[in-house]
């Protein structure tokens, strides 16, 4: 794709005047305060924006990924944090619910995730379960027709202000990815509470938190996907349907790194050192040259893995995994040249430099570390996964 | 420098500081970041045990170490604590250049009381319109009777809130460039002096940084350090000499921060299990490891061979941009790594990671930015 339908190119201009006009006076506020951006979560879904991958039976728009994409880029190259809520509402658990779920569950909560009443976070990592995601413990064991689930979650982003949480189990006694299934967990009902709360470098506006569960009882209605001990499927299945999760998190950096390039641009041009402009300065030229060039690679393996999907529908693993890599690090590279070009004032907080750096940052850490995705990428460039816990 | 070339006395300072470093600033650490306060319980500390005034020399009452000496006990303490490190660099700044430049009645006036720690003192060189084009201050010292009369503004100026003095970079006549440049002591209280805390930044925060304006200030005759002359960019030029060294100041500290994310990281590899095993076990993360390790090396070889020869004598401005440029390059790209090692754990705020990352991000910028120094590093290579 190399260029954008005009009515995307509308959407695009419609989706930035409003983050310009709405969102940007207070971008610095949520990351200063640690502040849930709740105010522009309505705003964005009394405008249908948090709808948009929703099926139209259910309240939403069924948008394609390539809409929430522009949009996600829209969003945080004016405001990281809001961004990063739009991307749990678009591609988190309404997207598996839209795909995995039953008419009663998809009932249930999706028109009301597109109306922005509730908030559901995903709560998948474990104290010892990170990047080894298949070596997660909560159990979820039988009990009459429901099941009871106990265990420890962490990182769960948004989850202290959330009403549900979809959260990835263990039934039966399997090891590794069999066995793994996942249920919607009603954060405000007994047996399930918040624990620690995380301060973090950035994504201040919305922060991460552990859940615990104890006893928590599940009824029936709330499995999402039943595990097999028998059979890794269902974690497969749920794991395709957060595909579309790395294309919008490879957006947001696009969008962030726009948002920091252009701002980067401008300063050069109205800051004078040694009696001219510093554009004027053949490394900068330079430093701009590379920046512009890498904002523009990650963008095009953005909008591929967007508009051109696998035989199941979802993003090609492929696409959207080098997608993510690739955008990730271009995000840390492109804030921080752009800090550096705006010298000291960068490092300060008269200016958005030093929180772009900081949001930039946690892309490579979260929805799968950059290493993974690397392990991931080289499984399928072999055509077949490498088993990383043997030695050496 | 490597442990092997230090002598026994060099073995002694430096872990006496990682001792007072690890026993009591370590913990605290956190809480200048967090609440963006002076470590002023450190700042007591080191004054009592002679680390502010260290490189003072003996005859004026401080404990004459070298640079090597001082920087040694400096990357110790950027190990765990950022700001306390930047403390005992600042500190040790200004007094060398009034050592090495000012009268010998100025010397007798404030150095004792710089190496007793009763006073403090702070550069204030960079304007809003002389930043990185450093020659362009434009705030100027006239004489007026006896005294000079000081009228103009600064900005990031580093402990300009609580520093009893200023070392201020002004222009003594009309002139452009160098020329005409000199460096004065104004004391932080004199009436025309007004000191704004300017808005909260990434890292360093418990180190405040300042504008400052002057107005009409009065200064008296003895307190020039430097005199700006006309034809000549002496008063510049001289003080530039002893100032040349933060380069390397920078690069140590970067250094400091760097081992101590390293150290952080190689720990929490031996312990930390995935895929059954420890982290420090695959080969991906390994490579990542010796990677870091090696620019660390270069850094610390680099840093030091510039501070032996300022010691010496004999200093290299090149060597000590490319010694800068090296190590803040290197801490940014080692304090990530680091904080990468440690997953999602390595972004809040429970761990110092990130706090480092943020500390480290300033050293591209201050002493001169990587783009400056690279200027002067060409310079050096086409000029004959």
């Amino acid at each position: 794709m190399f260029k954008l339908d005009p009515e995307l190119e509308d959407f695009r201009n419609e989706a930035r005047k409003l983050a310009e006009r709405e969102f940007a006076p207070r971008a610095a506020h949520w990351d200063e305060h640690e502040e849930f951006p709740a105010v522009n979560r309505d705003k964005l879904a009394e405008l249908g924006y948090l709808g948009m991958f929703i099926p139209e039976e259910y309240g939403g728009s069924g948008a394609p990924v390539i809409q929430g994409t522009v949009f996600l880029e829209e969003m945080a190259r004016v405001c990281f944090n809001t961004a990063l809520v739009s991307q749990l509402y678009l591609n988190g658990p309404s997207r598996a619910i839209s795909v995995l779920g039953s008419d009663e569950q998809k009932k249930r909560f999706l028109p009301d995730m597109a109306a922005g009443k509730k908030f559901i976070a995903i709560a998948i990592s474990e104290p010892e379960a990170g990047s080894a995601v298949t070596d997660l413990r909560t159990t979820a064991t039988k009990d009459g027709d429901g099941w009871v689930l106990n265990g420890n979650k962490c990182w769960s982003t948004g989850a202290h202000v959330a009403d549900y949480a979809l959260v990835f189990c263990r039934f039966g006694k399997a090891s590794g990815a069999k066995g793994i299934g996942a249920f919607v967990v009603d954060l405000k009902k007994p047996g399930a509470r918040i624990g620690h709360i995380s301060l973090k470098m950035g994504g201040r506006g919305l922060t991460e938190a552990e859940i615990i569960l104890e006893n928590y009882k599940a009824g029936p209605e709330d499995v999402l996907v039943e595990g097999d001990p028998e059979s890794s499927r269902s974690f497969a299945l749920l794991m395709s349907s957060f595909g579309p999760e790395r294309v919008g998190n490879a957006a947001m950096c696009v969008g962030l790194a726009q948002g920091a390039f252009e701002a980067a641009k401008s300063y050069s041009e109205i800051r004078h050192q040694f009696g001219r402009p510093i554009k004027e300065f053949q490394g900068l030229q330079w430093k701009i040259a590379d920046m512009a060039t890498q904002l523009h690679a990650a963008r095009l393996m953005v909008y591929r893995a967007a508009t051109n999907p696998a035989p199941n529908g979802f993003p090609d693993p492929m696409d959207a995994t080098m997608a993510k890599l690739y955008a990730n690090e271009m995000a840390q590279r492109v804030t921080n040249e752009a800090l550096q070009i705006h010298g000291h004032n960068g490092y300060t907080r008269e200016y958005p430099l030093e929180r772009m750096v900081r949001d930039a940052r946690g892309f490579a850490l979260g929805g799968g570390t950059v290493e993974i995705l690397r392990n991931t990428i080289a499984a399928m460039v072999y055509g077949h996964s490498f088993n990383q816990r043997r030695g050496g | 420098m490597h442990p092997s070339m230090l002598t026994e006395e060099q073995i002694a300072l430096k872990d006496a500081a990682r001792k007072l470093a690890l026993g009591e600033f370590r913990d605290r650490a956190a809480r200048w970041d967090r609440e963006g306060i002076y470590p002023e319980e450190n700042h007591h500390r080191l004054a009592a045990l002679g680390y502010l005034g260290m490189t003072i020399p003996e005859e004026f009452g401080g404990g004459g170490a070298s640079l090597v000496d001082c920087y040694l006990v400096i990357e110790e303490l950027a190990k765990v604590d950022f700001n306390t490190a930047l403390i005992v660099h600042d500190q040790n700044v200004s007094p060398r250049i009034i050592a090495t430049c000012g009268s010998e009645a100025l010397k007798q006036a404030f150095l004792p009381r710089f190496a007793a720690g009763e006073i403090e003192c702070a550069i204030s060189w960079t304007e809003p319109e002389a930043g990185s084009d450093a020659t362009a201050v434009t705030t100027s010292l006239r004489q007026d009777g006896n005294d000079y009369v000081l009228n103009g503004g600064k900005i990031f100026t580093t402990f300009g809130d609580r520093a009893d003095y200023l070392l201020v970079y002004a222009r003594f006549c009309d002139s452009k460039g160098a020329r005409g440049i000199g460096t004065v002591l104004v004391e932080r209280e004199s009436p025309g002096v007004t000191v704004n805390i300017l808005e909260q930044k990434m890292g360093a925060r418990g180190c405040n940084e300042c504008e400052i304006h002057f107005d009409d200030v009065r200064v008296p005759s003895e307190n020039i350090v430097t005199e700006g002359l006309a034809d000549n960019s002496s008063g510049f030029v001289r003080p530039l000499g002893v100032y040349n060294a933060t380069r390397v100041g920078m690069g140590i500290l970067a250094l400091g921060v760097a081992e101590g994310a390293f150290d952080l990281a190689r720990d929490y590899m031996k312990t930390r299990r995935q895929f059954g095993k420890a982290l420090s076990e695959m080969q991906g993360l390994q490579w990542m490891m010796s990677d870091m390790k090696v620019q660390i090396e270069a850094a610390r070889s680099l840093c030091y061979t510039a501070l032996s020869l300022i010691d010496r004598g004999q200093p290299d401005p090149t060597l000590s941009s490319i010694a800068k440029v090296q190590a803040t390059e290197m801490a940014q790209r080692v304090t990530h790594d680091a904080m990468q090692m440690f997953g999602g754990y390595g972004y809040f705020g429970s761990l110092p990671l990130e706090r480092m990352v943020r500390d480290v991000r300033m050293l591209t910028i201050t002493g001169g930015t990587t783009q400056i120094h690279k200027n002067g590093i060409a310079r050096s290579l086409f000029t004959d």
